[in-house]
């Protein structure tokens, strides 16, 4: 399809276009089932339609104007669904931001939180009464107006304000503390081009039952399961993040009771699956036909465990998939097929490093590493490796991963420089390192300081800013590392830091006023902290704390009596 | 609080060979945030821990509200009260 034709097919279709029309043929057509606390929810077409006209009243209240930005700040629940898609008939832009994880201080959160929001000038911010009443008492000079579910006006009618497909359906904000969290712009034509390009690559169909545990601020959780289902009519059964975390099985026991057949969720959490189940647990997982890798490298090992684990509960190898996403390119840009087992390729690990190219190479070899397939581009997408200049190369050679065509975002919202960095001359630029064989793409690394932690990004610089004025460490030393853990199918967060104290009291109040400030900062918790003498962190050439030479140092085997 | 002190020693026991910390820096005050490692995730796997070594199982909406060590104790406590009830009762 010509790039013209795509333009004039999406043209007149939008988000609330395509849930009007369902709610036109099949009102009562369950979309969502929704578990919070005691309480299950199911919302039907009509129920979504009910549930957003408050929230839209309230918008069109307010004087929210079309293109206006709306937050919704709220827990998981029916209400984080109507905010959302109720801003959006009502014109506006919704973004839904993270709550405070529950550890999370407060005021650290709000502080984190308000440069983010102020960005975003929204008009209105709908959350829960809990979190009003922080914003408002730590916030008194907030201008937009916060709105609780008490205090939304009552209507069953919903407005519909017509927008063009060519205009933000959403903005998708990523992970991070203040200074690196970006609005992606997602417009309609975009997401819907996605959702038909990802519905075509699963051959959706309506026998399909989706479940998800996965926050709604996060792409996967979004795109995935909430936008897919509502726009294609798959249903969605969904349980909160926080719940899933401590009874991860809970998953399974959704799976059996709706007998579902899509799952997506990250590395780690197929790890997390594995380590919390009982040698005489059983549930019937037989009805999944694909549980899908994703936002983070997927790693061979951790599927294969999951497999041969999960193997007498109905789970088989080719159910396994992986999937290269982003909110970049609205979600999805490659997928496996679903019909086959990804590929893994073992590759020459000496090669990869020295000379930037994936030799394929037999297990027994020295060096090796195991790379899996994340599939081919979605119709309409192209994926390329690019060199530092740009020019494209051939297969097998190491270089960024690049991809082009209509799902891509508009950049980042008011943030042109951080857009042009990375969205130039019709290519998002992912940082993300990789090779091509034969259309199928393997990613091998990052170009950047990003640490992927439990499947979501984090910059290290931005959590070494957290740390900044921790006492008792000295300023500007102190380095944020990860390092993959196959105990937990994830990278584990490490902190390094240097500091003049000796006294093991201070050392353990300083460790103590590290955790606590990352995690009041970012609502991570380090899995290890080690404090260091003066000048123990590695410099590079240019007098800046080398990452890479200071994690080779606390890699070596003779460095680890100098930890404390 | 009332704890006697065989679940809060087991229950340190356990947590000190899961995140690898010394056991008596472990008191009923100690929350996560004390020790290295002891995130959300490895809360969970705790937990289960904690269930199957001293053969009890959490109400799981009481999991939600854990601060420290102390609240840990005093949930087993209860568990394993109840435990010890339904088994005179049966007998």
């Amino acid at each position: 399809m010509s790039l013209l034709s795509f333009w004039k097919k999406y043209d007149q279709d939008t988000v609330t276009q395509r849930i009007l029309h369902h709610l036109d043929e099949t009102p009562d057509r369950l979309y969502a089932r929704v578990h919070a606390g005691d309480e299950t929810h199911s919302i039907s077409y009509r129920r979504l339609a009910e549930g957003a006209a408050r929230y839209a009243a309230a918008c069109q209240l307010t004087q929210v104007s079309h293109g206006d930005r709306v937050i919704v700040l709220c827990d998981h629940g029916p209400d984080l669904l109507y905010a959302f898609f109720g801003a959006m008939f009502a014109g506006a832009v919704p973004t839904i931001l993270a709550p405070p994880s529950p550890r999370q201080d407060p005021v650290h959160f709000w502080r984190g939180q308000r440069e983010v929001i102020d960005r975003i000038d929204a008009q209105i911010v709908f959350t829960t009464s809990k979190l009003k009443t922080e914003l408002v008492s730590i916030s008194p000079d907030f201008e937009a107006t916060v709105m609780t579910p008490a205090e939304l006006p009552e209507t069953a009618s919903l407005p519909v304000v017509p927008v063009s497909s060519q205009e933000i359906a959403f903005l998708q904000h990523s992970s991070g503390t203040t200074g690196t969290k970006k609005g992606v712009m997602i417009s309609h034509a975009a997401l819907l081009h996605q959702i038909d390009a990802y519905s075509n690559r699963l051959s959706l169909s309506s026998d399909d039952h989706i479940v998800s545990w996965l926050p709604l601020y996060h792409d996967m959780g979004l795109i995935a399961c909430c936008l897919l289902p509502v726009l294609t009519g798959v249903p969605v059964t969904m349980i909160s993040p926080f719940e899933w975390t401590l009874r991860p099985t809970s998953l399974f026991d959704l799976i059996e009771r709706t007998k579902a057949t899509l799952v997506w969720q990250p590395n780690f959490a197929f790890q997390h699956l594995i380590n919390c189940v009982r040698h005489d647990d059983h549930w019937d997982l037989s009805s999944v036909r694909a549980f899908i890798d994703c936002s983070e490298r997927c790693r061979p090992e951790t599927l294969d465990l999951f497999a041969k684990t999960f193997g007498p509960m109905g789970i088989q190898k080719r159910s396994l998939h992986t999937c290269y996403a982003m909110a970049e390119t609205v979600f999805a840009a490659t997928q496996s097929n679903l019909d086959a087992t990804p590929r893994a390729e073992t590759i020459d690990s000496t090669a990869l490093l020295d000379e930037g190219v994936a030799r394929p190479t037999l297990e027994t070899h020295v060096a090796t590493k195991q790379v899996l397939s994340c599939g081919h581009p979605l119709d309409g997408l192209t994926v390329l490796i690019m060199d530092e200049n740009g020019n494209r190369l051939p297969d097998r050679r190491i270089g960024e991963v690049c991809v082009s065509g209509p799902c891509l975002a508009r950049g980042y919202d008011r943030q042109p420089d951080k857009s042009n960095a990375v969205f130039r001359e019709g290519w998002y630029h992912t940082r993300d390192l990789g090779y091509l064989t034969n259309g199928e793409l393997f990613v091998t690394g990052r170009l950047d300081d990003l640490l992927i932690l439990n499947g979501r990004n984090h910059y290290a610089h931005d959590l070494e800013f957290a740390l900044r004025d921790t006492s008792g460490i000295i300023p500007g030393r102190v380095i944020a590392l990860s390092r993959y853990r196959a105990e937990t199918g994830s990278d584990a967060l490490i902190v390094l830091a240097e500091t003049r104290e000796n006294d093991a009291a201070a050392l353990k109040v300083i460790k103590k006023n590290i955790r606590d400030r990352m995690v009041d900062e970012t609502g991570l918790v380090p899995a290890s902290i080690h404090l260091l003498p003066p000048l123990w962190l590695r410099k590079s050439t240019s007098g800046k704390i080398s990452r890479e030479a200071t994690l080779e140092k606390y890699l070596s085997p003779d460095i680890s009596e100098e930890l404390l | 609080m009332s704890t006697s002190l065989a679940p809060f020693d087991r229950i340190c026991t356990i947590i000190s060979d899961e995140f690898n910390c010394p056991q008596a820096d472990l008191t009923l005050s100690t929350t996560a945030e004390d020790v290295d490692g002891w995130d959300s995730l490895a809360h969970a796997r705790l937990i289960m821990t904690i269930e199957d070594r001293l053969a009890i199982r959490f109400p799981g909406d009481k999991l939600f509200d854990l601060d420290c060590v102390g609240d840990l104790v005093g949930l087993a406590e209860e568990a394993l009260s109840l435990l010890e009830k339904s088994t005179h009762g049966n007998s």
